[in-house]
């Protein structure tokens, strides 16, 4: 039963962190990041590859590190490029980047997964109140909560925390205030970066393998989060996020049988969502012009 | 800021690009091509002639998503569902009965025991396919811009999410074998001429202007209301059934059929190419799909190895899908309008 | 010595351009007016300057050097500061953090204490407010913080776009005051307004503007002059719009 709570919060927190990595991205630049799991795949790729041979602490930095670096050409190769461009074309772009990137992984890595044996201690188990839990569980809330945590007082405190808020309300009247723009979206890759190889940590040590379309599907989970939570709003992709996890996490230990249906109720509250609440269900008043 | 009112100036006419009215050249011209590109690739053999076959399907497909993204501006990555419903409606209609009854066993009795000839499924699965269509637009064509996208999206994921897993109206995870397959290059080509005819009609037609000119100006589309709303229904409602035309096509081509077969790896590749050949006409699609399918078809082969005198040269397998996912992606860097600027095709002008 | 120097301005949105020739000259501690009715190019014609639209002919000159072309984040720290039309205050954001921004576009990071204080002087209202979210104000009250986030940067020219829209008489009145005393401290100002009577007693001239041309120049005299306003407004011959 404990198992069973600690696997929802942990599943929650998890894509939580996916899908505010796709709603930073998509505040400042009205962008739904397709690619986004590609960030998470080059991770998990590093990790897999890197930590075998140096250990764990040199692969974590390299991974971030990579991520980090990945999300920034995406944008000053694709995304600058199409700075007045439509949402629609971005969406279609963003699409193009991500089957872009799978092909790559797939040319370089090969199609067949890789595995390894990332950090077989989340696997193990430690005792809670007399039960057993597997230590992942335990460490993705604290790494959730952590970095969820330090993104909050990064977006809230700081002064490129107020850029990015004030760039997400309202991109031009950002500008014509003095907040450099590339700046500001620049840093909203590296962080959506930072937020991917968190996940690909997680996801890789439960998997222990990774494979060019690792982060399909956890992309398009984390995007049902975000519409769900609101578009444009970022406390809202977390907490969309962290609702399509944990009830997917319940879903998956009681149902049983029927959790083959869950993606159409997933999608069809998605439909339903943009059709009545487009600024999703933490609604504000600037998320409601947007969509 | 607020947008200055337009008394008086009347938009220019190059600031609506593609079809403004019925030219006999716009339509004839991508026939002509079409018909030429697939009888003298046949001619090179059976294994070309197959691969022709299976480029006018996915013409079709391509067709589908001109005449409502072409026309209405608006994203949809939907259609793929409406191919999956056309292909499995005509499918299940034209294979034995035997073999549904053996291999899909939980399949719903009509179906069992439906039975037609393959041309009655073709007609069958274009219903199916508007009618889905139809229903599904009267809802997310009350979307704009992005919210559609990710509405069709959405679309697509439920369709997959349902034709994979329920076993009474289709195969669900297995494959639907034993359907009937075209005997020869003929019949798919005079499908996909169909499909040319009818999106460039629509496309020519009064209500096609009307509602790309609410490509154009949101905020008139927005006082539009109602109109432009029956407008996407309408276009959206004959893409389905282009598109279920196409999935019946492809189950006649392979001569099987299952769910992932149009999935998102399908909505990729036709969505590239008529990006890549130009969202805004017909002949874009045209364009596209011969240019990204030749392209394909070369990179196919240099990934087995293609020699030429004494050398052989190699590209690392995948690599067609990376140039392919690169060419969509620079296209709309570059010229978002594609290779063929959303114009129709015209023929050259001779000048002195 | 002008500050300001735009001549042969077009520009518009997309394919369809509004604005056709766009001309104006705005000296140091000077106040200019531009009036018009709708849809004359007048906010167009702030956008060009300030760098949110984007002129597609003629010269725009902020201390002697070309401006066209430029992003309005390196515009803004030049000194040319612009108050949108319909304030565009975020409403999401705190008072206090709508006037943080503000300083973002200072061309030093000395001296922004002085400006925050020198903006609370000016508005009090916004220091009883400052931990308020900015949506909840009233017209009145987010206009004087988009003017006064916008002075937070110390501009040597402040643009304006219709700063009385949608407020009622007597806030206007105060919004008008405040403008006057921005004036005498030495910045310069160009207001855009559809009521020409608001702007005309304050400005050292204002500019006449229709169907994107600039057709007359007025002075304070001209105030009490109404053939001559009829005239610039609506044109000879021709009906009210």
């Amino acid at each position: 039963m404990i198992q069973t709570i600690l696997d929802a919060l942990s599943y929650g927190g998890l894509y939580g962190l996916a899908a505010l990595g796709i709603g930073l991205v998509f505040g400042v630049m009205r962008l739904v990041n397709f690619a986004h799991g590609e960030l998470i795949a080059i991770g998990a790729y590093l990790l897999i590859i890197s930590v075998p041979t140096l250990g764990l602490p040199v692969g974590i930095v390299i991974a971030v590190v990579g991520t980090a670096i990945l999300a920034l050409l995406m944008e000053l190769g694709v995304f600058k490029r199409l700075r007045s461009a439509g949402p629609a074309v971005l969406l279609v772009a963003s699409f193009g980047v991500s089957v872009f990137l799978q092909r790559i992984y797939e040319v370089v890595f090969g199609a067949l997964p890789l595995s390894a044996q990332v950090a077989p201690w989340m696997n193990g188990v430690i005792e809670i109140a007399g039960t057993s839990v597997t230590r992942g569980s335990i460490v993705t809330i604290i790494l959730a909560l952590v970095l969820l945590g330090g993104m909050w007082f990064f977006i809230d405190r700081t002064t490129m925390g107020l850029q990015i808020r004030a760039a997400s309300s309202d991109f031009q009247t950002a500008r014509l205030l003095g907040v450099r723009s590339n700046r500001v979206i620049g840093a909203a890759f590296v962080f959506s970066g930072l937020l991917a190889a968190a996940v690909a940590f997680v996801a890789v040590t439960q998997r222990g393998s990774v494979d060019p379309l690792f982060g399909v599907n956890i992309t398009i989970l984390a995007l049902v989060g975000t519409v769900i939570g609101g578009l444009g709003s970022l406390q809202g992709a977390a907490l969309g996020g962290f609702l399509v996890g944990s009830t997917i996490s319940l879903l998956n230990s009681f149902l049983g049988n029927y959790r083959v249906y869950t993606y159409t109720w997933l999608f069809i509250l998605v439909i339903i969502v943009l059709l009545v609440r487009p600024g999703g269900l933490v609604s504000s008043k600037a998320a409601r012009e947007r969509v | 800021m607020s947008q200055p009112t337009l008394t008086g100036s009347t938009l220019p006419s190059s600031a609506v690009p593609g079809v403004t009215r019925f030219r006999w050249p716009e339509l004839l011209g991508p026939i002509a091509v079409v018909i030429a590109v697939t009888y003298v690739v046949s001619a090179l053999g059976a294994s070309s002639s197959f691969l022709v076959q299976g480029a006018l399907v996915t013409l079709v497909m391509v067709l589908a998503l001109q005449v409502f993204i072409g026309n209405s501006g608006v994203l949809s990555f939907g259609q793929a569902a409406f191919a999956m419903v056309g292909g499995f409606a005509s499918g299940l209609a034209t294979a034995p009965v035997k073999i549904k009854e053996n291999v899909l066993s939980d399949l719903w009795e009509p179906l069992k025991v439906l039975s037609m000839g393959v041309w009655p499924s073709l007609l069958l699965a274009v219903i199916v396919g508007m009618v889905v269509a139809f229903i599904t637009g009267l809802f997310l064509m009350r979307l704009n811009g992005l919210a559609a996208g990710i509405a069709t999206f959405a679309l697509l994921m439920v369709a997959d999410n349902i034709f994979f897993n329920w076993r009474k109206i289709g195969p669900g995870p297995q494959v639907l074998p034993q359907v009937p397959k075209f005997e020869f290059v003929d019949e798919a080509l005079a499908l996909a001429v169909v499909a040319l005819i009818v999106v460039y009609l629509m496309g020519v037609s009064r209500r096609g202007r009307l509602l790309r000119a609410t490509r154009e100006d949101g905020l008139a589309a927005r006082a539009l209301g109602t109109s432009v709303w029956r407008l996407r229904v309408l276009f959206f409602t004959v893409s389905g059934g282009v598109a279920a035309l196409s999935g019946a096509m492809y189950s006649h081509h392979a001569g099987a059929v299952s769910a992932r077969d149009f999935y998102l790896g399908f909505t990729f590749t036709t969505l590239a190419m008529l990006v890549i050949g130009g969202v805004g006409s017909v002949w874009g699609a045209v364009v596209g799909t011969l240019v990204v399918a030749a392209i394909g078809e070369v990179l196919l082969r240099l990934e087995q190895g293609l020699q030429i005198g004494n050398l052989i040269i190699y590209v690392p397998n995948g690599a067609r899908g990376v140039v392919i996912a690169a060419a969509l992606v620079v296209m709309l860097i570059w010229r978002q309008q594609g290779l063929t600027g959303g114009r129709e095709f015209a023929l050259p002008r001779f000048r002195r | 010595m002008s500050l300001l120097r735009a001549s042969g301005v077009q520009a518009g949105y997309g394919k369809v351009d509004v604005l056709f020739n766009g001309h104006i000259t705005v000296a140091p501690g000077e106040l200019v007016g531009i009036v018009g009715p709708n849809g004359a190019g007048k906010s167009t014609f702030l956008g060009a300057m300030a760098g949110s639209v984007r002129a597609t002919a003629g010269s725009i000159e902020f201390e002697n050097q070309s401006i066209v072309g430029r992003k309005p984040e390196d515009i803004v720290r030049l000194g040319l500061s612009l108050v949108p039309e319909g304030r565009a205050i975020f409403s999401d954001l705190t008072v206090q953090e709508n006037l943080r921004l503000g300083l973002t576009g200072r061309r030093s990071k000395a001296g922004a204490e002085l400006a925050m204080e020198d903006a609370a002087d000016l508005f009090p209202v916004l220091t009883t407010h400052c931990d308020r979210m900015a949506g909840m104000l009233s017209g009145g009250q987010q206009q004087q913080l988009a003017i006064a986030r916008a002075l937070v940067s110390e501009p040597k020219l402040l643009l304006l776009d219709e700063p009385s829209l949608g407020l009622a008489p007597s806030v206007i009145q105060d919004v008008f005051s405040v403008l006057n005393r921005i004036k005498q401290t030495g910045t310069a100002v160009v207001v855009v307004e559809q009521r020409a009577h608001l702007v005309m007693s304050i400005a050292a001239r204002t500019l006449v503007m229709r169907e994107g041309h600039v057709r007359a120049t007025l002075t304070p005299e001209d105030v009490r002059d109404e053939a001559k306003l009829a005239e610039a407004y609506f044109g000879t011959g021709e009906d009210k719009a």
